[in-house]
């Protein structure tokens, strides 16, 4: 279950002597450089003065922030807000921090905590206190639907496709709003378009001013007029969105996009997800591939592959169809395989070849043997040879004179 | 501490060491950083990808600007430790650190707000001194406070300043060897003589950027793990020329049970003082532990004494002013008759200091004690930030002042007074 961190101002804090802006709540065994951590990130900043007409438009502040602290993983979601006015009669908040280690984020979904009411406390009673039991969250998982919150904001629902994918792609999304605007559903009817497993990498922020290093959040939002907008608006290579625009004057470049970008755009236009087109010749890439010994080295691949042959001893042809976003995958597929086709055949043909000579030389080594032994058996000992003369030398025949060395 | 100038050059003369507002570290001018300015060049491992990047520079263009990498023209500098940005002027003039100390709920802010407000008009014109903001955007928040107090668009506004926290956009948090490490943003402000000024000619020397640190009371409770070296928001004590504790008389049961004040003050009225403060802290706790911390940081042993100025504000003077019916609170500066140069008159301040301090001894001993164990020049001055009691909105139900008729009393004498005993040559003195 997630541990957390409530914080607020209040007249005794949890730990001895601390009053004032402190922390009241907080599950036991949280590390001390974790705590210092959360109680930084409950800054909150009043755009009206509490009391008044207008302070039901101060900005309720969501965040899913991720980070490493002694070489820990953390993901925190939180929720930071106005409080009214503190024990002193001056401006207070709330700040309650749900911390979420790697290990627990497949039980959980951020869409699914975002949406519900219940996942944060708003207010603060009571005396500070350890919180020995956590409280339930939801844990259902939200399907990915038609983003008519995005249509309504923007006029086309498929600006939620298009921070989806710039969430998959790694790339920074703004968003600029208006004090009021419920940022937070936006954020969430875009982050549900994801795959389960990627929304957990969606950080975002909805009142960003300066998140510190090495804090991933993706998708940084703040209330136009706003000192934050103006940073915001700085940070190159981001996709920013200005929610504060006429929706009409909104238009989706789809001249550009790439394919990852149309299939999310789809997804959020119409809640489902787009088929591609097959043509008739869905071969990406075509080998021909010798057998190995006689014998098919595709056996078993049969589901991912086509495999089609002239003749029982004749080469491979192997095709594999192109599946949506695999292509390059479907490339190094064949190519591997391939290559150690061509490794086998190479080894293969050289102990062939080895093999081959041994047995030549064998043969001959023993005929060689066989034809010495024949010879041998035939003429006896001692014996010269019948009908071969045999002289000695004598006087009388011509010495040939010696040649000089 | 920043010290020393090098050979004038190019009619500008730049300190040898700086000191930044920040991190407190001291490096030498040449190895100060410079911030990119090229929209591409984002990203610092020390902020954050939001940062621009920073840089020793290798260029620079005809104006002496360092350029970047792709070539862009850049202004401003950065501490090569926590890689925050510094003012210029941090470079030009020595700094005057002065920290304002306080519990909870003790008027440092309001103090500050009405000081910086009166100072802006006051040093000009009385004392022939520039006062600037040294980083506009650095004092945004403290410039948003004034504008609602003293230059609202509606003047019956009913408006109190928002209570500071401990954390926020007032505090930076940098990566340092793989640590998370949070300071806080001080104020910033340039000190220095207009040509009128007595020292005219020595404005090189007698500049000053004055720096100053308004922490939330919680940042000086006595609590464990309350000064974390990650969390070193509280460490400018060890650089401060002078230290103001803001204390708040009437947040003590002694001192409100003497305090007989017909003018119906809501503070004092027992049916409406729980709105503005429900269990009062005791005050000596945080000037204990603001002793201790000083005394850590400075190395100082248990009986050495501290040996800059502490100025004791006792605020809120408005709401026990009828303790002390004959004390006269009348500008304590005056035209010098020979050179008609404007004088502190810091004998007026030390008479008006005595009267208060026997005030607390007798009501407080044990905190007038703990200052005269502490440090040797200690002095007490009353200040009203408001000069007036707070009214409660009709429409809200929230107890604020009203805008434009605030009217604050001797806010600016502590900081001048500071002046006149840690920065050489900036305030002329007479000790009549």
């Amino acid at each position: 279950m997630p541990k957390e961190l409530v914080y607020t101002s209040s007249i005794q804090g949890l730990k001895q002597g601390s009053r004032g802006f402190c922390t009241v709540a907080m599950s036991p065994a949280l590390p001390p450089n974790l705590i210092v951590m959360l109680e930084s990130l409950s800054g909150y900043r009043h755009l009206y003065p509490p009391n008044t007409p207008e302070a039901a438009r101060n900005p309720v502040v969501f965040s899913h922030l991720s980070f490493t602290l002694t070489e820990k993983e953390y993901h925190v979601f939180s929720r930071v807000a106005d409080a009214g006015l503190d024990y002193s009669g001056r401006t207070n908040k709330i700040a309650d921090h749900l911390v979420f280690d790697a290990a627990e984020l497949p039980q959980y979904d951020p869409v699914s905590l975002l949406k519900t009411e219940s996942t944060f406390l708003n207010r603060w009673e009571g005396s500070p206190r350890l919180l020995n039991e956590s409280r339930p969250l939801i844990q259902s998982q939200a399907g990915p639907a038609i983003c008519s919150l995005w249509k309504t904001a923007a006029g086309d629902p498929g600006w939620a496709g298009h921070i989806a994918a710039s969430v998959e792609k790694g790339r920074s999304v703004v968003l600029i709003y208006r004090p009021g605007q419920n940022i937070a559903a936006l954020i969430a009817e875009a982050i549900a378009l994801l795959p389960p497993a990627l929304r957990w990498k969606a950080g975002f922020h909805t009142f960003c001013s300066k998140i510190p290093p090495r804090v991933n959040c993706l998708i940084k939002a703040a209330p136009a007029g706003t000192p934050e907008e103006s940073g915001l608006r700085a940070l190159p290579d981001s996709l920013t969105i200005d929610l504060t625009r006429n929706p009409a004057d909104y238009v989706l470049n789809e001249l550009r996009l790439s394919d990852l970008e149309r299939r999310y755009i789809h997804l959020a236009r119409t809640g489902e997800i787009l088929q591609e087109k097959k043509s008739d010749d869905k071969v990406l890439i075509t080998r021909k591939v010798p057998l190995v010994n006689g014998n098919n080295p595709f056996k078993g691949q049969e589901d991912n592959l086509i495999l089609s042959s002239m003749g029982k001893s004749s080469p491979l042809n192997v095709e594999k169809p192109l599946e949506f976003g695999d292509r390059q995958d479907t490339i190094n597929l064949l190519d591997s395989y391939y290559e150690d086709l061509k490794k086998k055949e190479k080894k293969s043909g050289w102990i062939s070849g080895l093999l081959i000579g041994i047995s030549i030389l064998l043969i001959l080594t023993g005929i060689g043997l066989l034809g010495y032994c024949f010879v041998y058996k035939k003429g006896g000992q001692n014996n010269p040879p019948v009908g071969i003369p045999v002289s000695s030398p004598s006087e009388d025949l011509p010495l040939r004179p010696e040649k000089d060395l | 501490m920043s010290s020393g100038k090098s050979e004038k050059n190019n009619s500008e003369l730049l300190c040898e060491k700086v000191t930044c507002p920040h991190c407190w570290k001291s490096s030498p001018v040449e190895d100060i950083l410079w911030i990119a300015e090229a929209p591409e060049l984002t990203g610092d491992a020390r902020l954050g990808e939001a940062d621009k990047q920073r840089f020793l520079p290798a260029r620079f263009d005809i104006k002496g600007n360092a350029l970047d990498l792709k070539g862009f023209a850049c202004k401003k500098l950065a501490c090569p430790h926590c890689h925050l940005e510094i003012p210029r002027s941090y470079l030009e003039m020595e700094p005057f650190f002065i920290s304002i100390v306080g519990a909870p709920a003790s008027g440092k802010s309001c103090f500050l707000t009405s000081m910086c407000w009166n100072l802006r008009k006051i040093l000009p014109n009385e004392f022939d001194l520039n006062f600037l903001d040294a980083d506009p955007e650095m004092n945004g928040h403290l410039q948003e406070d004034e504008t609602a107090q003293f230059l609202n668009d509606d003047p019956d506004a009913i408006t109190r300043i928002k209570k500071t926290e401990a954390e926020g956009d007032m505090y930076k948090t940098v990566m340092i060897n793989d640590q998370y490490i949070t300071y806080l943003q001080p104020y910033l402000f340039t000190l220095s003589p207009a040509q009128e000024h007595f020292n005219a000619a020595e404005r090189n020397r007698v500049s000053r950027t004055l720096t100053i640190y308004d922490n939330a009371g919680e940042s000086y409770l006595p609590i464990r793990d309350g000064d974390a070296a990650s969390l070193p928001v509280t460490r400018h004590l060890e650089q401060s020329n002078c230290i103001m504790f803001t204390f708040d008389p009437i947040q003590d049961n002694r001192f409100r049970a003497v305090c007989t004040n017909p003018s119906n003050d809501p503070q004092l009225i027992k049916e409406t003082s729980d709105s503005f403060l429900k269990s009062p802290l005791r005050q000596e706790m945080v000037l204990g532990e603001m002793i201790n911390r000083t005394r850590s940081y400075i190395g100082l042993h248990s009986s050495e004494k501290y040996d800059r100025p502490v100025i004791i504000v006792v605020t809120k003077f408005d709401a026990w002013k009828d303790l002390v019916p004959d004390l006269s609170m009348r500008n304590p500066w005056a035209k010098t008759i020979s050179s008609n140069t404007p004088a502190f008159l810091l004998k007026k301040v030390q008479d008006v200091s005595k009267t208060i301090r026997e005030l607390l001894k007798k009501h407080l001993p044990e905190m007038v004690g703990m200052l005269d164990q502490f440090a040797d020049n200690v002095t007490y001055i009353p200040v009203s930030a408001t000069g007036g009691p707070p009214i409660q909105d009709p429409k809200t139900g929230n107890w604020g002042f009203k805008a434009n008729s605030i009217k604050p009393i001797w806010v600016e004498v502590p900081l001048l007074y500071a002046l006149s005993q840690a920065a050489d040559g900036l305030v002329c003195v007479s000790k009549k």
